[in-house]
């Protein structure tokens, strides 16, 4: 079976300063796939470069067997994104934003709005469905943008720190649905720092620093019975290294 | 920067020739005369303190305090701060108070260090007033949508001269009210009590009436300020009603819908989400009823005091002209700046299966919709006003705009993926894309792409006549017609291949500076 998702030398250059060096990455489908790197690592602008949302300098980049930038247009209809950024449309009501992303999908105006009906229960937010988004907390919008990479039931989900500011029930109801999503078939790649939610959800991780890859396998491989999967990523991105101590911050 | 520095030069600059003024006069004119213009002189400056900070909201400059309290900076403190602000505001009224001082003085008004403390006593009081009413009008803008009302009042109050020119009942009226506002005893108002002190009438219960005004203001200012520096919770209740299913629809949302009863998806829809954002954006509401209000308040005045040098020709064309004007006024929020209101939230288009083309075109037909919607409003207001507007000047008013329409849509998609700008949809300030010089060459190209219009109504008032006016907008329509079709693919083009500057553009954040 092909790949969801297949990388061979990805580089992404702005200007002089590189976000992403040769990066080789091959993603199972059906797989729960965590993609792991501190901050500035070049997590997100893989994701963008995956959705076209950026060009690569240079690297073959595939989706779901099709390439990327040339075979975009099929690409985005089997793609459900979640972005880093809570920059929704806020000037739509939730149920609003879901009606319009569906039939933005294809789904006619019907099933688009019977979707986001049901979505805004599933999700627990049918009690602001008619508030504006703009009104919503920074969970509510996660949420809600979970809610609307699932209404066209896609094939792929790319997921920027899906659980950042969502509160522990929030967080729950998500991973919920996205284990059920990966056991229909669907593939889920997904970027977080909270470490214990990848551990206990992802099949496989790779562990991205200064734009390269620099760990990846299943998270057994890759840990031993002594670490955790803390312990991998902050040895594997130079992380242990001696914290110079301010005499004044320890007074 | 540097039209910035002139402007506030020349401001300055005549607010100062104020001053000297106020400094000369009192002492050409006779003590009764300052007896009589002192009170009604400070009542206008104290009205000046507290519009002008009210006026200056509205045009979306303010210091948004409230961002500032997360640092360990008492209230108190930023209380301090925000009267210096409100000092700020007033600096005009300052210098028109030196002056004055100076002109007392000179006078020969007795005891001038009593006249300084009366002044002093008034600047507080105002400086304490307009921090209280500032924050209390900023609270209810948030609330209400009287933003958008009090900006309109504003601003068609620079009209006032010219209907009063125009029209006899207003100038009845503007008696009536002057007449009222004269048999009110100056002395109940602190502009009165100051006035009384500074012309050396020295009365111990007017000091003191004056600092218990001036405590009640410093009440009022610090309890409202300490109230506007509470977290923002203006969206939480912001309900809008959503369709059920088996619900009847609304007016409203019948007529959201119809767009995609001739739309297909995905343009119907991105149509009838354009429509919904621009409608709930104050930023838009404003100058959309900017246009068929003061738009016909400005422009109908004009025209009847040009009848006996022009004609009626601009009359007989009245709604056609307004109509172009109000869509001039429509420019930065309709078509300069079309992915502003869509903020870091544009990022969608390019994952959604949208081709950027599409996106134009609906976002376009979205503009084409509300300018005609436009012109219907203006056909209608100029009627109301007494105006015969006949089937002829409706049928060339829609014609001409449709024709306009092709050549602001033509500017407006190459400025919009050229010059994307974030614009906040609640702050109704300009929203114009670039500043400084480009700003200002993209508003003067904006107003120029009508040329070809202008065109034909010269030609009509040449020896082309009739048929020469319609001969030239129709060349101008097939004109329009190829240049928009070109600047379409092109701006589709570039916004494809520079995404990454178009989102970087329109994904900057707010800082507690508000001014956009």
């Amino acid at each position: 079976m092909a790949a969801a998702i297949h990388v061979r030398g990805l580089s992404k250059f702005y200007g002089d300063k590189a976000a992403l060096r040769g990066l080789d990455l091959e993603v199972p489908q059906g797989s729960f796939f965590g993609f792991l790197g501190p901050n500035g690592a070049g997590k997100t602008t893989t994701i963008h470069i995956l959705i076209g949302l950026l060009p690569a300098t240079a690297g073959e980049v595939e989706v779901l067997g099709m390439q990327v930038p040339e075979q975009l247009d099929g690409i985005k209809r089997l793609v459900g994104v979640v972005p880093d950024e809570s920059s929704l449309f806020d000037r739509l009501t939730g149920s609003e934003f879901l009606e319009f992303v569906g039939r933005m999908y294809g789904l006619s105006r019907e099933v688009a709005a019977r979707r986001s009906r049901e979505l805004m229960e599933l999700f627990e937010l049918q009690k602001s469905a008619s508030t504006l988004v703009a009104g919503y907390s920074k969970g509510m919008k996660k949420r809600l943008a979970l809610a609307g990479a699932l209404i066209h039931r896609p094939q792929l989900f790319l997921l920027d720190e899906p659980f950042e500011g969502v509160d522990p029930l929030g967080a729950r109801l998500m991973k919920e649905i996205l284990m059920e999503q990966v056991e229909r078939g669907a593939t889920v790649f997904i970027t977080s720092h909270v470490l214990e939610v990848v551990e206990r959800l992802c099949d496989r991780v790779a562990i991205i620093a200064d734009g390269r890859l620099v760990a990846e396998g299943s998270v057994p491989e890759l840990r031993s019975a002594q670490e955790t999967l803390e312990d991998i990523f902050l040895r594997v991105v130079g992380g242990e290294k001696a914290v110079h101590r301010l005499d004044w911050l320890l007074a | 920067m540097l039209i910035s520095l002139g402007l506030s030069v020349l401001w300055y600059g005549l607010w100062l020739a104020a001053a000297v003024a106020s400094a000369v006069v009192p002492s050409l004119v006779g003590r009764t005369d300052i007896e009589k213009a002192l009170p009604g002189l400070l009542f206008m400056m104290m009205a000046y303190w507290q519009l002008a900070p009210v006026i200056t909201m509205s045009l979306g400059v303010s210091l948004q305090m409230r961002k500032v309290t997360i640092y360990p900076v008492t209230t108190r403190t930023l209380f301090a701060v925000e009267c210096l602000l409100r000092l700020g505001t007033g600096l005009e009224m300052v210098l028109l108070l030196c002056g004055l001082l100076v002109g007392l003085v000179a006078a020969g008004t007795p005891h001038p260090a009593e006249i300084v403390l009366a002044f002093l006593l008034f600047v507080t009081f105002n400086v304490l007033l307009s921090a209280g009413v500032r924050n209390t009008i900023e609270r209810i803008f948030q609330r209400k949508k009287l933003r958008e009302v009090v900006v309109l009042l504003v601003v068609s109050a620079t009209l006032l001269p010219q209907v009063l020119v125009w029209s006899a009942e207003a100038r009845e009226v503007a008696y009536w009210i002057l007449l009222g506002g004269r048999s009110v005893p100056y002395w109940v108002l602190p502009s009165g009590l100051a006035a009384r002190l500074g012309l050396g009438e020295w009365v111990w219960i007017d000091v003191g009436l004056l600092c218990g005004m001036i405590a009640v203001a410093g009440l009022f200012g610090y309890r409202q300020f300490r109230h506007g520096c509470r977290p923002d919770n203006s969206f939480a209740s912001s309900a809008v009603p959503t369709p059920r299913p088996g619900r009847r629809l609304s007016l409203r949302e019948r007529l959201v819908r119809a767009p995609s009863l001739v739309l297909l998806d995905p343009v119907g829809a991105l149509v009838e989400k354009e429509i919904v954002y621009l409608w709930r954006s104050p930023r838009f509401r404003l100058p959309f009823f900017m246009g068929f209000t003061f738009g016909v308040l400005a422009w109908v005045p004009l025209m009847k005091q040009w009848e006996s040098s022009l004609g009626r020709w601009m009359e007989n064309s009245s709604v056609t002209l307004i109509s172009l004007y109000a869509l001039l006024l429509l420019g930065p929020v309709l078509f300069l700046n079309r992915f502003g209101f869509d903020r870091g939230a544009a990022r969608f288009y390019f994952w959604l299966p949208l081709s950027m083309r599409r996106l134009l075109v609906a976002k376009n037909l979205t503009s084409v919709i509300f300018g005609l919607v436009e012109v219907a409003l203006v056909a209608v207001t100029c009627s109301l006003i007494g105006l015969t507007i006949g089937m002829e000047q409706l049928v060339e008013a829609f014609g001409v705009a449709l024709v306009a329409l092709l050549y602001l849509l033509s500017v407006g998609n190459h400025m919009s993926v050229r010059f994307p700008s974030m614009s906040n949809p609640d702050r109704v300030s300009r929203a114009g894309p670039g500043h400084g010089v480009t700003g200002l060459v993209q508003f003067l190209l904006f107003p120029l792409s009508l040329a070809p219009i202008l065109t034909a109504f010269v030609v009509r008032q040449g020896n082309g006549g009739q048929e020469g006016f319609l001969l030239v907008l129709a060349a101008a329509a097939i004109g329009g017609c190829l240049l928009y079709l070109a600047v379409l693919d092109r701006s589709a083009r570039y916004a494809e291949q520079n995404r990454e500057l178009l989102l970087s553009h329109l994904s900057c954040g707010e800082d507690p500076v508000a001014t956009d």
